[in-house]
């Protein structure tokens, strides 16, 4: 009896082990095979239809197709797939230009109110000539300006007192002090802003003839193209270049006559 | 936007700037690119020997004992009745010989005349031809401390020279301005 007890025990436990062995050896062979039902109609009622299961083990990690057969309204499954890629992909290359082009759009610069300018152009010495020449002899000016733009965004308005001499002569030579009008417009591209502007002016012009003093006018229109460079926020230096066409206007005898002539000029300032 | 008070009036200078500007750009002028000694005066002798340009004011002429003489006098006058109170002067004669006869006979005489060492003497000479194409020959040196002289001789009608006799108080050697007086002189 006791050993047939044995013999019953031992019989069930190897059942049982053959049982699991044939689940786990049955379970690749489920994977692969196709939906199909339940053998135990009891079973099926209570189960409903068979479902494979992929184990993601069982699949090739770098399968293009597993990408493919995934619904395209699930870019939560994926997401591994693509950082699967290799690194050359062009998605995790391209994010740093735009840190740095936003970096460059946040400076704003204060737009010029006042500068501080030198110009330089040529005009002509009246009553002198160079030999064997019947033109006027050139007469460079040199000036200094304070400029200020009661107005300044895209369009600029700005007033410019002057005051210049005759270059290489701070005494006995021609001079001048003027006012001059501009306007023009300029442009915000981060450190550098381009502008261009009309100007007109008028002012006195001291003319030295012969030991005397000859009180004349002078006025002038001209364009000036050119750009502040901003290092700061605040405070820039621009260099501009002109084209002017200063006239100058004095009794000679009993008439009023006027010279002008056409010329190019170079401006450089500082301003806040 | 908030308007300074000082803005306010800079923006308004400008409605005075502008008519004025207008207003003096209509009134046209001469092209000192291409107009000869722009913003002088031509004179023309009344005998009708010659013609030169100069800037009158400061230059006038003045007549001395029926000789018409051009000056400029002293910031403080008008005219001059002595000669020797003019800041500059010029006379127009004319001589015989020719251009360059007479300034080496010039420059003969200074060194002459002159008591100081004739090493001392400080004399310029040079040629130089006018814008109406005639050639003449100059002479610069300084007779006296603080007296200047440049005299330029051009050739005139048949044997004569005329000479130009410039006085200044101011060294005039390199003066353009002078120098465009020399070069516009025209024999009529």
């Amino acid at each position: 009896m006791r050993l047939g007890r044995r013999s019953l025990a031992g019989r069930r436990a190897l059942a049982g082990l053959v049982a699991v062995c044939c689940l786990c050896a049955a379970a690749p062979v489920r994977a692969a095979a196709p939906d199909e039902d339940i053998d135990d109609p009891k079973l099926a009622r209570r189960l409903g239809t068979r479902i494979d299961w992929i184990s993601p083990s069982a699949t090739p990690p770098s399968t293009p197709p597993a990408v493919a057969v995934l619904p395209p309204a699930a870019p939560a499954i994926a997401t591994p797939a693509v950082a699967a890629l290799p690194p050359a992909a062009p998605a995790i290359a391209t994010p740093p230009a735009p840190t740095l082009a936003a970096g460059e759009a946040e400076f704003e610069p204060v737009l010029p109110r006042v500068q501080l300018a030198f110009r330089r152009f040529d005009f002509v010495q009246i009553g002198a000539s160079e030999s064997g020449s019947s033109l006027a002899k050139s007469e460079a000016f040199d000036s200094l300006s304070l400029d200020v733009y009661p107005l300044s965004s895209l369009v600029r308005v700005g007033l410019s007192t002057a005051y210049g001499w005759q270059e290489g002569k701070t005494s006995n030579g021609d001079y001048f002090a003027s006012e001059t009008a501009s306007l023009g417009v300029q442009l915000k591209a981060g450190h550098v802003v381009p502008f261009a502007e009309g100007l007109a002016g008028i002012g006195y012009m001291r003319r030295f003839q012969f030991e005397h003093t000859i009180p004349t006018v002078i006025w002038q229109f001209g364009i000036d193209a050119g750009a502040a460079l901003y290092l700061a926020r605040v405070g820039f230096v621009s260099v501009a270049l002109g084209y002017l066409h200063p006239v100058n206007g004095f009794l000679k005898t009993t008439t009023f006559e006027s010279i002008y002539t056409n010329t190019w000029s170079f401006k450089i300032g500082i301003g806040l | 936007m908030r308007r300074t008070r000082w803005a306010t009036a800079q923006v308004s200078s400008l409605g005075l700037l502008v008519p004025a500007l207008l207003t003096l750009g209509a009134c046209g002028g001469i092209d000192a690119g291409s107009t000869p000694f722009p913003g002088t005066v031509v004179y023309v002798d009344p005998a009708g020997a010659y013609q030169f340009h100069l800037l009158e004011p400061p230059w006038i002429p003045a007549s001395f004992d029926t000789v018409t003489v051009f000056v400029v006098p002293p910031s403080n006058l008008n005219d001059v009745t002595d000669l020797s109170a003019a800041l500059y002067s010029l006379h127009v004669d004319t001589v015989l010989g020719t251009p360059q006869g007479n300034r080496d006979s010039e420059a003969s005489g200074v060194i002459n005349t002159s008591t100081v060492p004739a090493s001392a003497i400080q004399l310029d000479e040079g040629t130089f031809q006018t814008v109406s194409g005639a050639s003449g020959d100059e002479l610069s040196w300084e007779p006296a401390a603080g007296t200047f002289e440049r005299d330029a001789f051009l050739a005139g009608p048949s044997t004569a020279t005329f000479r130009l006799q410039f006085g200044a108080k101011e060294p005039i050697s390199d003066d353009e301005m002078i120098t465009q007086m020399i070069l516009s002189f025209e024999p009529l």
